[in-house]
């Protein structure tokens, strides 16, 4: 395999934008040997173990090319930096030779060495320092071009010094021979604030890296809403560098039919008084198989952390299954962690008790698993687009 | 902050207190581990054919396994499974009518370790069956147990005299296929513990067992299986204690339990073997496959732990539970000290309907050392109605220890309610400080806290055991927090 990889790049490496920097070339081929040396996913790795990822990848090849992002066309305010990721190397902008290459680890096994030996593009955003930008950047979509395969997009988000800005993104839509394998990499600056909302609810195959860098007193809040996709890797991975950090995870699915919805999380604790949040909760309906995966480390440095876990689940068929996997690792004593995770059914007295008072089975049932959900969608600060995600939601509930 | 350091010095500068090595022959094989070590086990224990192919299969099996587990999260040198002594017995001694005529060796260092088998006879009603390295030097209270038909004694002795009955259970649960340790302990199992109680009999007296390592470089493999048959009922108890050996011992025991149609079986173990020194030299690598199968409808097993010792301990008591209605529970408190390192858990695998399952687990993290929970519920997709609820709550008492919590959880059945939590944090300096002002020292206090910390699972324990494990527990931690 290794070899097939090397001859594709090799093949490909001047098509790809690294010229402008010469780092970037370096840093692509130690992530070639990176490939190499780790492979890339499957089932008996212990991050992959419940993961259709074998099946999904059979067959698929490195897709090298990618359509130009189409750049949002919101106003924006002109001090922010918003341009293409190829643009940027091109410009020789100096965050990318500080930024890029820097946070994606290795926790996703090979994919994101893949990425980061082959990406071809995607977005770039910069907010300079003391930027406070007031409406939120949408992002385009990351989409298979017609031709398949393993596609890589790449996203680099810098969130200067006390700035605050809020992206949104819908969806990475694929189809079901073709695999999308985006990585970002986020750096929230010191006593910066950013908030990512994400709502996932197309078709296809997708694995999501996200890498977020916190430097001191920054916040930073992500919630998601998956509703479909036939393969949905979320892997979220929180680095506190900085003391005084806030990060808020947040996460709901409901997904049917044969889809797998996989969220993966690592929240690093290694710089004292920080706090750390995640809830995830979601619903699996017929065939469909959720996975949850929370991993919070506090390190040895990191007294007075504060980290909170839970993720909750309702089946809804006898065919769903749901695996999940709170850990902890501790090695700091002055900490208050705790992390809980339920699978359990719509409360049947509730139930009995919206039925009760005329509210047909169905809708009473709805109104319920909705409810389940606003803890989550509460968290999207932005009301346009947590009037969009709450829609669909229903929308979603309502079709089952 | 250096009362307590002082205390920490203290206590971490005291040498073992079981330590020490009792001089009697043994009759030891050469190390290493070949076929020929199997078939020489075999033969001095006069096996039957099927058992010598057993160990044969087993040991084959072993052979196609390159390399011993490395997902648990614990550190330790590879080790060399063929500089270890597979075989060592003390020398065959004419049968004995009374404990007069034990060896007196023998006596001086249960009386050390201050279980006196007449004490025990005349105070606590409790059988013990002594095993010394490997193999059984007496058994009391067999006779007692025989009138109501329970059987009660070694391995080897029920492989010569209850052949049909082993054959038949042994491997049912933990299979010579199950796991590196398991399969290495089908191959070379030298003795332990057999139990058979029969139908509707509710056995009286809890049984026990000691374990002690003795023979220097012996690596121990012992086999325990118990039987629970229709509506029984069983409490049996484990312990054990080892001398110091700055070489690390290798320990890899198998226990199966077997609960029929509304059996209860209650296991209770107090593990105090030799940690290591304080600079994490020496000390036992405890890695124990220990599994329990409710198999008819009705029926529970309850597995009760309090771990304080071993170098490494990698140890995960499960409960398959396949009857309907059947009940699995864990009760746990796992102490680390110093460099000691803990990996254990506990699996509920839900087969059947209507099964509840309970996992209660405590850890106590100190030193350097490093605590994990890893776990795992899984319900089956004909579980209709199960139920699980789990607890793993964490204690740091040091900043330079770690604790952390694996727990799996895998449903595939809608009915399912599965509930998991956990908790991490430090006894904390109001608590120490309301104490104090009240009049307690700092260790009294922790001591207390600590206590009242792990009480749930403690008074799972029978009454012998209680206030071993309570004392064990405070030495096990007096001054650990700095």
């Amino acid at each position: 395999m290794a070899e097939h990889y090397k001859s594709i790049f090799e093949s490909a490496g001047n098509k790809l934008p690294d010229n402008a920097c010469s780092n970037l070339s370096h840093t692509r081929e130690n992530a070639l040997s990176e490939l190499e040396s780790i492979g890339l996913p499957n089932n008996r790795m212990e991050y992959w173990k419940y993961s259709r990822i074998g099946k999904v990848l059979k067959g698929l090849e490195v897709n090298l090319g990618l359509a130009d992002e189409e750049l949002s066309s919101l106003p924006l305010p002109s001090s922010v930096e918003y341009s293409s990721l190829s643009k940027a190397i091109a410009d020789n902008h100096p965050l990318i030779e500080k930024h890029l290459g820097k946070y994606a680890g290795i926790v996703n096994a090979g994919l994101t060495a893949l990425n980061t030996a082959f990406f071809s593009n995607g977005i770039f955003i910069h907010v300079p320092d003391d930027t406070v930008v007031e409406d939120p950047i949408y992002l385009p979509q990351h989409s298979a071009n017609a031709d398949g395969g393993i596609v890589q997009p790449r996203n680099l988000i810098v969130v200067g010094r006390n700035s605050s800005v809020t992206i949104i993104s819908e969806g990475t839509s694929g189809s079901t021979d073709a695999m999308i394998n985006a990585i970002e990499e986020i750096v929230v600056g010191e006593n910066a604030s950013l908030s990512q909302y994400l709502l996932q609810n197309d078709e296809g195959n997708s694995v999501n890296g996200s890498y977020v860098l916190q430097e001191r007193d920054s916040r930073y809040s992500r919630v998601t809403t998956t509703l479909n996709g036939t393969f949905v890797r979320n892997n979220v991975n929180v680095r506190m560098e900085g003391t005084g950090c806030e990060s808020n995870l947040y996460g709901y699915y409901h997904i049917r039919g044969k889809n797998q919805v996989d969220n993966h999380t690592i929240i690093e604790h290694k710089e004292p008084d920080c706090l750390s949040n995640e809830l995830y909760v979601g619903l699996l309906d017929e065939d469909a198989s959720g996975i949850f995966n929370g991993r919070v480390m506090v390190h040895q440095d990191a007294q007075r952390t504060n980290a909170f876990q839970s993720n909750k689940n309702i089946l809804l068929s006898d065919n769903a299954t749901m695996n999940t996997k709170p850990e902890l690792e501790i090695y700091a004593d002055d900490v208050k962690c705790s992390h809980g995770a339920t699978i359990g059914q719509v409360d049947q007295e509730a139930l009995f008790y919206l039925q009760s008072r005329g509210i047909p089975k169905q809708i009473a049932m709805s109104m319920l698993l909705q409810g389940f959900s606003i803890e989550v969608t509460d968290k999207i600060v932005d009301e346009d687009f947590r009037g969009k995600v709450l829609e669909q939601i229903l929308d979603h509930l309502n079709t089952g | 902050m250096s009362d307590e350091l002082e205390i920490l010095k203290e206590v971490t500068d005291q040498d073992y207190k079981y330590g020490f090595v009792t001089d009697i022959e043994s009759d030891v094989a050469p190390k290493g581990l070949t076929e020929d070590t199997v078939r020489l086990i075999s033969k001095k224990k006069n096996e039957p054919k099927w058992l010598l192919d057993w160990r044969l299969k087993a040991f084959r099996h072993w052979e196609t396994l390159n390399q011993a587990p490395q997902w648990a999260h614990v550190k330790y040198p590879e080790i060399n499974f063929q500089d270890i002594i597979y075989y060592a017995a003390p020398k065959k001694k004419p049968e004995l009518e009374s404990l007069d005529e034990v060896d007196p060796e023998l006596l001086k260092m249960y009386d050390k370790l201050g279980i006196s088998l007449e004490e025990q006879k005349k105070l606590s009603g409790v059988a013990v069956d002594v095993v010394l390295d490997s193999v059984s030097v007496k058994t009391t209270f067999t006779k007692k147990l025989k009138e109501l038909g329970i059987i009660f004694c070694s391995f080897s002795e029920a492989v010569q005299e209850y052949p049909e009955l082993v054959k038949q259970y042994l491997g049912t649960v933990v299979p010579y296929t199950d796991n590196f340790y398991a399969t290495l302990n089908s191959a070379v199992f030298s003795d332990g513990s057999f139990c058979y109680i029969p139908k509707g009999v509710r056995c009286p007296m809890e049984l026990s067992t000691y374990f002690r390592i003795n023979e220097a470089n012996t690596g121990q493999f012992e086999r325990t299986l118990l039987i629970a048959d229709e509506d029984a009922y069983v409490s049996y108890l484990e312990g054990c204690t080892a001398p110091i050996r700055d070489e690390n011992q290798l320990h890899a025991a198998v226990v199966e339990l077997v609960a029929h149609k509304g059996a209860v079986i209650k296991y209770s173990t107090v593990q105090n073997w030799y940690p290591g020194n304080k600079d994490g030299v020496g000390g036992i690598y405890n890695f124990v496959t220990k599994r329990g199968i409710c198999k008819g409808d009705h029926s529970k097993i309850s597995w009760t732990q309090v771990e304080t010792g071993s170098a490494i301990t990698w140890k995960y008591p499960s409960v398959i539970l396949k009857g309907d209605y059947s009940v699995g529970e864990f009760y746990s408190v796992a102490v680390t000290n110093n460099h000691q390192q803990a990996d254990t858990g506990t699996k509920m695998l839900h087969i059947g309907k209507n099964t509840m399952s309970t996992i209660i687990s405590k850890g106590i993290s100190g030193g350097f050392s490093n605590n994990s929970y890893r776990g795992l519920v899984r319900i089956g997709k004909n579980a209709h109605n199960a139920r699980n609820f789990s607890q793993c709550d964490s204690l740091l008492l040091g900043d330079r220890c770690g604790a952390h919590t694996f727990p799996y959880i895998e449903t595939s059945n809608k009915t399912a309610v599965v509930e998991h939590e956990a908790t991490t944090s430090k006894v904390g300096e109001d608590q120490i400080f309301y104490c104090n002002q009240r009049g307690l020292d700092t260790e009294q206090a922790i001591g207390m806290i600590v206590n009242g910390y792990c009480k749930e699972v403690m008074k799972q324990l029978p009454m012998e055991f209680a206030v071993e494990a309570q004392k064990l527990l405070s030495i096990s931690l007096e001054g650990s927090v700095g």
